[in-house]
């Protein structure tokens, strides 16, 4: 008699959370070329290579990472540390030849992508997500938007007007007045993206990406397993990572136990690069060993 | 057709399917109301749907997606629609001065207390992308006469650098005849929330960028007259913004930040122009405190906060209320559910 009503509710159960499935599938647990999985110990600290790519209507095949942050967390002592890795550093990039850090991705995808930041930075790297543009714009609406307190007003004449536009190569202004405030998922993507106005170039960028990351972990934290399917539904086909599920599901609690103030943020300020001009590129020359010297102050090398 | 014994009857298995079919689709449901995404969204409503929780005296204007509410009597009405932020009132409380946004500038008007528009000041629009303007955070001095703003001059043609710079034109004037009043810190987003002083100076924030760490900070900025460099009130190496002049002028609301943080406070200080400094500051609120506004009468302020108000929580914005002076301050709920917009401070007059 209890039969039909195990298999109904089986069936309820597996119906909700299907789309978790399918995207678990397709998105996650994705490996680096031919290297064998990474094997790191429940609980254990590990290094992650966040990817973020303008995927809009000009590109074809894989695109440019204009947003790469190594993150080093901690489960134990329930802290974290976020690197950004400046997009125009000039360095060999796996697979062949030079260029800027931000084409690796496109030339090999994460496997090449992986490897570069390896490489370059002597880090040991023992997983990689990627997101999309619009995946960002999704995840942050999916999530009812994020609260945010940009430092100073970020103004850009030429932001490309390249989402759900007719002319990917047509340009908007953009003004992100400071203060707190909430912001939905389009916001948001015009306050991690825009660069032009910032003296700071690409570094202002990536202190505000970093700033996004904490904003969203922050809103993270109030969301609850029924959340899933709907927050995979707006990752499909643009999120993909190496992690497993079953280290996300390890890393969920973790989220939760860090706080703010055990968030330890780095961008590389100083004399860590010197601007260059490359076949009339303008690319960041690195100090190498200035910059892994920083990096092994908490990321393992290779 | 007879039954076999012991064998269930058709009509009861028939039951039993639909029964569980039910129960699926039931726990189907369920598993969608726990769901907290959309609760974190939020169930946004227009604020003239529910009575403000606490009884203001005299009016308060608000925004919130593009439209202007005036809160009267414990309702908000809705007295403008379209792209509308950022409001101030001149001085005798007879007009609004807002700016009105589209995808690529913005513009400055003067509209009635019922918000009807009487005269567009500025002319900010360009069919050429880059040849547009932004006019933002309007201030009306204290004698009426002219309207303090922030707005983004262009460095040169073709130039991709963009920052507000403080200017001041006749309320009865036209944009041709706004004068710059301060000079930008380039590539910072320059010099926003200007606020006019009887002493004919002005107090605005002023923002900056350290060369050598790359970080921001922010001061809230003290001008004795147009062009002049100024002097800084509030202290180095923070982030202090959004200043509020008290109705005798004798404090300064803002809010501020320690670098690093991802969070603020709203300050309270002793203004003294004489000595060009800011006193000890109160702390009234933490958290994410936005855009404080002054009560007519001096005695407590409005200003925005996310969700309960509490520090750690997010969320929409609502409006709180918190007293001025006396003892430990104790920030009170105006609104729930209600999305404003926190980079427009709240106006409150008689």
């Amino acid at each position: 008699m209890l039969l039909p009503f195990v298999v109904s509710g089986l069936a309820a159960v597996g119906a909700y959370f299907f789309p978790v499935a399918q995207v678990i599938l397709q998105q996650t647990g994705q490996q680096v070329g031919s290297r064998a999985a990474p094997q790191v110990a429940a609980g254990s600290p590990f290094t992650m290579l966040l990817l973020g790519s303008d995927d809009d209507a000009k590109f074809r095949g894989n695109p440019l990472t204009q947003s790469m942050i190594l993150v080093r967390v901690d489960p134990t002592a329930r802290a974290v540390t976020m690197f950004s890795i400046p997009r125009d550093l000039y360095v060999p990039i796996s697979g062949g030849g030079s260029g800027k850090i931000d084409q690796a991705y496109e030339v090999g995808g994460p496997d090449a992508a992986v490897r570069t930041v390896e490489n370059n930075l002597d880090v040991r790297i023992d997983y990689w997500a990627w997101i999309g543009l619009t995946g960002l714009v999704k995840l942050v609406d999916q999530v009812g938007g994020i609260d945010l307190s940009p430092t100073n007003a970020v103004l850009d004449d030429a932001y490309p007007n390249d989402v759900n536009s007719q002319d990917p190569y047509g340009t908007i202004r953009v003004a992100v007045l400071p203060g707190p405030q909430h912001m939905d998922g389009a916001n948001v993507l015009q306050y991690v993206r825009s660069r032009h106005d910032d003296i700071r170039e690409d570094f202002g960028r990536s202190f505000r990406q970093q700033q996004v990351l904490i904003a969203l972990r922050t809103r993270a934290k109030q969301l609850n397993a029924a959340d899933l399917p709907g927050l995979v539904d707006s990752f499909q086909g643009r999120f993909k990572t190496s992690m497993g599920v079953e280290q996300m599901r390890e890393l969920l609690p973790v989220a939760n136990q860090i706080q703010p103030a055990s968030i330890k943020q780095v961008v590389l300020v100083g004399n860590y690069t010197r601007n260059a001009d490359i076949g009339g590129q303008n690319v960041l020359l690195p100090n190498t060993s200035l910059i892994q010297a920083t990096v092994h102050q908490t990321f393992p090398a290779r | 057709m007879s039954v076999a014994p012991g064998r269930p009857r058709p009509l009861r298995v028939l039951l039993v399917l639909v029964l569980a079919s039910a129960f699926g689709v039931g726990l189907y449901a369920w598993l969608g109301t726990l769901v907290n995404t959309a609760t974190l969204g939020g169930k946004i409503t227009d604020p003239t749907q529910a009575p403000a929780l606490v009884n203001l005296p005299g009016t308060v204007v608000v925004a919130q997606a593009g439209n202007l509410y005036a809160l009267r009597g414990g309702r908000f009405t809705r007295i403008a629609s379209g792209g509308w932020t950022q409001p101030a009132v001149t001085p005798d409380h007879r007009h609004l001065v807002a700016v009105r946004r589209q995808s690529n500038f913005s513009d400055l008007y003067e509209l009635g207390t019922t918000g009807a528009v009487e005269r567009q000041l500025t002319s900010d629009a360009s069919n050429q992308v880059d040849l547009n303007h932004w006019s933002f955070y309007p201030s009306v001095s204290p004698d009426g006469a002219n309207v303090y703003y922030s707005y983004d001059r262009k460095y040169f043609t073709g130039s991709l650098l963009v920052d507000l710079s403080v200017y001041r034109m006749a309320l009865d004037g036209s944009q041709l005849q706004a004068q710059a009043w301060s000079t930008p810190n380039q590539g910072t987003g320059g010099d926003l929330q200007p606020v006019g002083l009887a002493s004919g100076g002005l107090i605005y924030t002023r923002t900056e960028i350290d060369g050598a760490t790359n970080q921001v900070f922010s001061q809230i900025w003290y001008q004795r007259g147009q062009r002049t460099h100024g002097a800084a009130l509030s202290p180095n190496g923070e982030r202090c913004q959004q200043p509020a002049l008290s109705p005798n002028g004798s404090q300064v609301a803002m809010v501020c930040s320690e670098v690093g943080s991802a969070t603020a406070r709203l300050e309270v200080a002793p203004l003294d122009l004489a000595g060009v400094t800011l006193g000890t500051p109160t702390v009234l609120a933490t958290g994410l405190p936005a855009a404080p506004s002054w009560a007519p009468d001096g005695k407590s302020l409005l200003y925005f906060a996310p969700a309960s108000g509490q520090e750690g929580q997010t969320g929409q914005f609502q409006l709180f209320t918190v007293a001025a002076t006396g003892g430990a301050p104790v920030p009170r709920a105006v609104t729930a559910g209600d999305a404003f917009d926190s980079t427009a401070g709240p106006v409150w007059y008689p």
